[in-house]
């Protein structure tokens, strides 16, 4: 039993409801904020004891199910996701309300169970939890607009999860056994045939699932429009889980799967232009959250050792330099209210240190030399290079150049213009649901005053 | 880069506020540039693509012309794609209006 309370996901899950019930009186704030790093400190070091293989397996209905598989995959993601939960739990300490960091651990935990199922109704049970608890990240900002995006992006995150146990449902019937997750390696394979299609329709069902949360082109604009709702903190949470674990779940199930190849091409090019024109900072790293899955969606597509290492490496890298790019826009919005890259200039003086630090994150992302980009998106180029794809590679350069121009937030920091006007945040009435809103659910466009670089001030009526 | 030779409020003059300290960096990442480009000559790249006779990832300064080019062409491209994509800043927080997109 305690084996069980002491697996990664459950610990952290279990502990944050522990923690989230205990009363202030018995729990002083600065005990709380111990124990929130403890947490995922301590969970890390007992998971860095253990071997290789299946731990923790149940008899439920007649399933086996498998909580914890532990292989060189899960693994790398595992510890990853433990350090993120520790940095997304250090930075959201500015906020008094713990609530956010008790969800933010929840939700790592839920994470941590996608990573470690080693079955397919335990990896559909944590997608699903992960589904509500990343909602309740998108809604701690407790407004009218985080509020109607929190209902959207959660419709679409049940998409996923109903689209995941279709297929599941439908595997088992074809198979008469739902396979063990750890048969999954190109489960397309499984089947006779093996393309996608609707002569193949659970692996199809099974690759939307996850390509959904991978953001995969048409199927992002959650991501687009939820992200930049949430808190400061919460958007450094949200951008580290949901779109990584789907990612390893692409690596652990369609690696080679070709149509990855060139939906990932797609996802590394299309978010630059809508970058380009976007003047939400946050949104602008949505974008570039697209764009940097696209690379890993390729490397999975490509599927040699090389290609998939790639993409790995680029998920634990990207999970550190998007974390710190959303904590530096998360530090100018709250302290200047807004992330608007039009009215943002000679930020730097103000804000020197998070200057810096966004230079960083900005020279990652754009893998830059010395910075870890410039390694892991060299792994995926190469391989593309040695499979000879030499579009594709034209592609995945110019995203890889292309994503500095503005998705690197850094331009904000450079002295552009003179500090202009502060300004509020757009009033935000709750009208749910309007269609405007769903508009936004089927496509997000990118939104900026037009034209002049000053932007209208459309949100308040003009004297 | 900075057009505005201004103060901020508290009257204190930062480094960058100085047109030609903006231009000092300008020139180091021009240097930069040519130094990398200088790189190129030195090492043996081992080109995976014959097309373009072998220039893209084994010639010399093919990432510059490359990266000037593709910035170039993002920008005219994004430039076009205003007209048809962009939308006022509070497009999704109006309230529904009949007939308006």
């Amino acid at each position: 039993m305690l084996e069980f309370l002491l697996s990664p996901p459950l610990l952290l899950m279990l502990g944050s409801v522990a923690l989230a019930a205990a009363p202030r009186s018995v729990l002083p704030r600065s005990v709380l904020r111990a124990l929130l790093l403890a947490l995922p400190a301590y969970s890390l070091w007992r998971f860095w004891g253990l071997d290789l293989g299946n731990y923790l397996q149940v008899d439920l209905f007649g399933q086996t199910l498998t909580l914890m598989r532990i292989d060189g995959l899960s693994r790398i993601f595992v510890v990853i996701f433990h350090l993120a939960a520790l940095i997304g739990s250090i930075y959201s300490f500015y906020v008094k309300d713990n609530f956010q960091p008790l969800v933010g651990l929840f939700y790592a935990g839920s994470a941590l169970g996608v990573v470690l199922a080693g079955d397919l109704w335990t990896l559909f049970l944590f997608w699903e939890v992960a589904a509500v608890s990343s909602a309740l990240l998108v809604w701690v900002r407790r407004d009218g607009r985080a509020l109607a995006a929190g209902l959207r992006y959660l419709g679409m995150q049940m998409v996923s999860g109903v689209l995941l146990l279709a297929g599941i449902v439908l595997l088992r019937h074809e198979l008469g056994a739902a396979p063990g997750w750890a048969e999954f390696r190109n489960f397309t394979g499984l089947l006779e045939d093996g393309g996608l299609g609707f002569s193949n329709l659970a692996p199809t069902l099974i690759l939307l699932a996850f390509g959904l949360k991978a953001a995969f082109p048409l199927l992002h604009s959650w991501l687009i429009d939820a992200y930049p709702e949430s808190t400061p903190a919460g958007a450094v949470f949200l951008s580290a889980f949901t779109t990584k674990f789907a990612i390893y779940a692409l690596a652990r199930a369609f690696p080679g799967q070709s149509e990855l190849i060139w939906i990932g091409g797609l996802m590394t090019a299309f978010p630059i232009f809508f970058a380009v024109i976007e003047n939400d900072l946050r949104r602008v790293l949505a974008y570039s959250m697209t764009n940097q899955l696209g690379f890993m969606v390729v490397g999975i597509g490509i599927g040699t050792e090389l290609a998939i290492n790639g993409a790995v490496a680029h998920a634990f890298a990207d999970i550190l330099f998007k974390g710190l790019l959303f904590m530096a826009m998360g530090a100018v919005l709250y302290r200047v209210g807004h992330v608007n890259g039009s009215d943002l200039g000679g930020l730097y003086k103000s804000m020197p240190i998070t200057t810096g630090l966004c230079i960083i994150g900005a020279a990652s992302i754009s893998a830059f030399p010395l910075f870890s980009a410039f390694a892991t998106k060299s792994l995926i180029m190469s391989a593309a290079a040695h499979e000879h794809y030499f579009w594709l590679w034209l592609v995945l350069l110019f995203a890889s150049a292309g994503v500095f121009s503005r998705s690197s937030p850094s331009s904000t920091t450079i002295p552009a213009s003179a500090a202009r006007r502060r300004r509020g945040r757009c009033s935000s009435r709750w009208s749910w649901p309007p269609r405007r809103a769903w508009r936004s659910v089927c496509f997000r466009l990118p939104s900026r005053s037009s034209g002049s670089r000053i932007p209208s001030t459309n949100c308040f009526p003009t004297k | 880069m900075a057009h505005h030779d201004h103060r901020t409020p508290g009257g204190k003059r930062y480094w960058l506020d100085s047109k030609r300290n903006v231009a000092k960096v300008f020139y180091a990442l021009i240097a930069i540039d040519v130094l990398w480009l200088a790189a190129d000559f030195f090492y043996k790249k081992k080109a995976e693509f014959e097309a373009l006779g072998g220039w893209a990832d084994g010639g010399i300064g093919f990432y510059p012309v490359y990266g000037f080019v593709g910035a170039f062409l993002l920008v005219l491209a994004a430039k076009q794609m205003r007209r048809v994509l962009m939308r006022p800043e509070d497009y999704y927080d109006r309230e529904e209006r009949s007939g308006s997109s």
